[in-house]
């Protein structure tokens, strides 16, 4: 059986820089091109659905829809939809415009309650009023590290969504954002394999804001497939979104990434893989989430690593 | 998927009475480049037409063929007796590339080996790269007797001051503390055996101060034991129950439901499958959790219960 398939060059040069092109070997069998059986009534219970979009430019952008659960449903395993009328929409998400021009689409639903999550990287098929279809490409399950558990307790629909600034270096209160985020999704993209959306997560501050344009996160032992720092060996630009969850807030960030192999790391901030990458901004968008969301802290991941005091 | 290779099987050479060391030749080139740890697994089947996956550590190489041990287990799956009993020279099987999975982390200030029973196959070819690259280290080999001390040609042909042997049925388990020493920056810990010794070598490193990210296990062996009884498996998310049989991993009983579930190593080693416990008294076998991420989880792909009953947040 060949694995040139599974992964692209991008992919294979992180996978050997790290040394783990094995492992990568040996995880990419849970790589399908429909969706897992056990994954469909998963997903049919979601209230959230973190997507990676692509604009005019090329430029992956991150975000999270939200709806009531059962928004989104896959109805056969070739295919998830998701119901989201036009009119509950946020017409400033890039997500919209950039799915009417370019349809490859990274999704990842991921349940904050329960640590689980299942990635679905595939394509536009349908884009209308009610909503849109996604065409599966490949699909798989995702590891629980490092995602902190949060439950939804309420959603509802009468929040007016707005655009509360946008800007290209960080200001106060998006640094503080940044500063307080203990999950953060990454949008990446690949131009023959499509777009790819993943979760990293941390004990607050794991994300440093080294200055007002420049991020540096810690890389966590993965499941050695590196889709994100394969795409951004191949094409650089970076989207990222973090939600404020107590601010009914979302924070894009538009921008380049340099991944950083064999770091000194005397405080374990890595976890123990040497590896950091930075992010220069070169955008924000600062959004108000266009439904009211009640969420509940529970627990951080017991995987996290330190973060520098 | 790894590629599969065929290798004609050279010679087999016997240690001691359950070790048997296979040279394998790869039909048409050179043996496949591997790190020190690597394994393979070899793909074969019996002669009653039971097919088996197997994974063994390379241990070197030979004259372009690469060395593998096999130790003949009366429990497991049978795939070690089939390679003892069924297989000869002149014979063929298949095995994948080798893969990365237990990586040596050389330390710049002190390496430790530590090897339980057939452990020992990954160790030789790390000691040996430590040695060639001039580096402090030193393998300490444990074994029930000194005739399971096997593979002596290659520990003997490394510096006689770098290698000490235990005979632990006569002479008792060592102390495991005083083998790891306290940890300094630079040091690097490498065991392989049982996860038995493993957790016992884990629980000693802790104790002296080494953080986890420097202690680096591969565990291999049978992790069910006799006593193990029928468990109930909720799964409280799916709303599924499974009934799961001593000898069968909880994960490949959700796995073979369709239950959707993440996983990776199926050995205890990397954590991708841990699962959140809901109630239940778990039996941990896993070589990876701390005692604060054991507190609230469990790895389903090698841990078990007591009790009848255990409800898991999946």
């Amino acid at each position: 059986m060949s694995t040139t398939s599974v992964y692209h060059e991008g992919e294979r040069a992180v996978q050997h820089s790290a040394g783990e092109v094995g492992i990568a070997d040996r995880n990419g069998v849970v790589i399908a091109d429909t969706i897992l059986g056990g994954a469909r009534p998963f997903i049919g219970k979601q209230s959230m659905v973190v997507l990676a979009s692509v604009d005019a430019d090329g430029a992956p952008w991150s975000t999270v829809l939200f709806g009531p659960p059962g928004f989104a449903h896959a109805d056969s395993a070739a295919q998830v939809s998701v119901d989201l009328p036009a009119a509950l929409r946020d017409p400033e998400e890039p997500f919209w415009r950039n799915v009417a021009a370019n349809p490859v689409i990274g999704s990842l639903f991921i349940e904050l309650g329960s640590r689980r999550r299942y990635r679905i990287n595939g394509a536009l098929e349908r884009l209308d009023d009610g909503g849109f279809d996604l065409a599966v490409r490949e699909a798989y399950p995702n590891c629980p590290k490092y995602i902190q558990r949060r439950q939804l307790r309420r959603i509802d629909g009468d929040a007016a969504p707005a655009l509360l600034g946008e800007g290209r270096a960080l200001d106060d209160a998006t640094r503080a954002i940044v500063r307080g985020a203990d999950t953060v999704f990454v949008a990446s993209n690949h131009r023959e394999r499509g777009a790819d959306a993943s979760h990293r997560g941390g004990t607050a501050g794991f994300v440093q804001v080294v200055d007002a344009t420049l991020l540096r996160i810690p890389d966590y032992p993965g499941n050695s497939l590196f889709n994100t720092f394969g795409n951004l060996t191949v094409d650089p630009r970076v989207g990222v979104c973090i939600p404020d969850f107590d601010g009914q807030r979302l924070l894009q960030l538009g921008g380049c990434a340099r991944i950083l192999h064999g770091q000194d790391d005397p405080q374990g901030l890595t976890g123990g893989t040497g590896r950091f990458w930075e992010i220069a901004i070169e955008r924000w968008l600062l959004r108000r989430i266009p439904q009211r969301l009640d969420w509940e802290y529970l627990d951080a991941s017991p995987f996290n690593p330190a973060v520098e005091a | 998927m790894p590629c599969l290779a065929r290798y004609l099987i050279d010679a087999i050479i016997r240690h001691g009475p359950v070790v048997k060391e296979f040279h394998l030749a790869p039909e048409g080139g050179a043996p496949p480049p591997w790190q020190p740890g690597a394994h393979v697994e070899l793909v074969f089947t019996s002669r009653a037409g039971a097919s088996h996956r197997n994974a063994y550590s390379v241990v070197g190489e030979e004259g372009g063929m690469l060395r593998i041990a096999v130790q003949r287990e009366e429990g497991g799956g049978g795939g070690s007796r089939v390679l003892h009993d069924e297989f000869e020279p002149g014979m063929t099987l298949e095995a994948s590339a080798p893969l990365d999975g237990f990586k040596l982390h050389p330390g710049s200030t002190r390496t430790v080996l530590i090897a339980g029973g057939i452990g020992i196959t990954p160790m030789l070819p790390m000691a040996r790269a430590l040695e060639t690259a001039g580096a402090s280290y030193q393998l300490h080999y444990l074994a029930r007797d000194a005739e399971r001390l096997v593979l002596a040609g290659d520990w003997q042909a490394l510096g006689r001051d770098r290698v000490r042997t235990y005979a632990t049925e006569s002479e008792g388990r060592p102390d495991l503390g005083r083998m790891i020493g306290p940890w300094e920056p630079g040091c690097e810990l490498h065991a392989c055996g049982p996860s038995v010794l493993l957790e016992a070598i884990r629980a000693a490193a802790t104790a002296q101060g080494w953080p986890q990210q420097h202690v680096h296990f591969e565990s291999f062996g049978a992790r069910a034991h006799d006593q193990d009884r029928p468990l109930q498996v909720v799964l409280r998310q799916t709303g599924m129950t499974l009934d799961v049989a001593p000898g069968k991993s909880i994960l490949d009983a959700m796995i073979e439901a369709d239950v959707f579930v993440s996983y990776e190593c199926k050995r205890g080693e990397c954590g991708n499958c841990y699962a959140g416990v809901a109630s239940g008294d778990p039996l941990h076998r896993d070589v990876c959790l701390n005692a604060q991420q054991r507190a609230i989880g469990m790895t389903p792909c090698v841990s078990w219960a007591r009790g009848s009953l255990l409800e898991l947040d999946l």
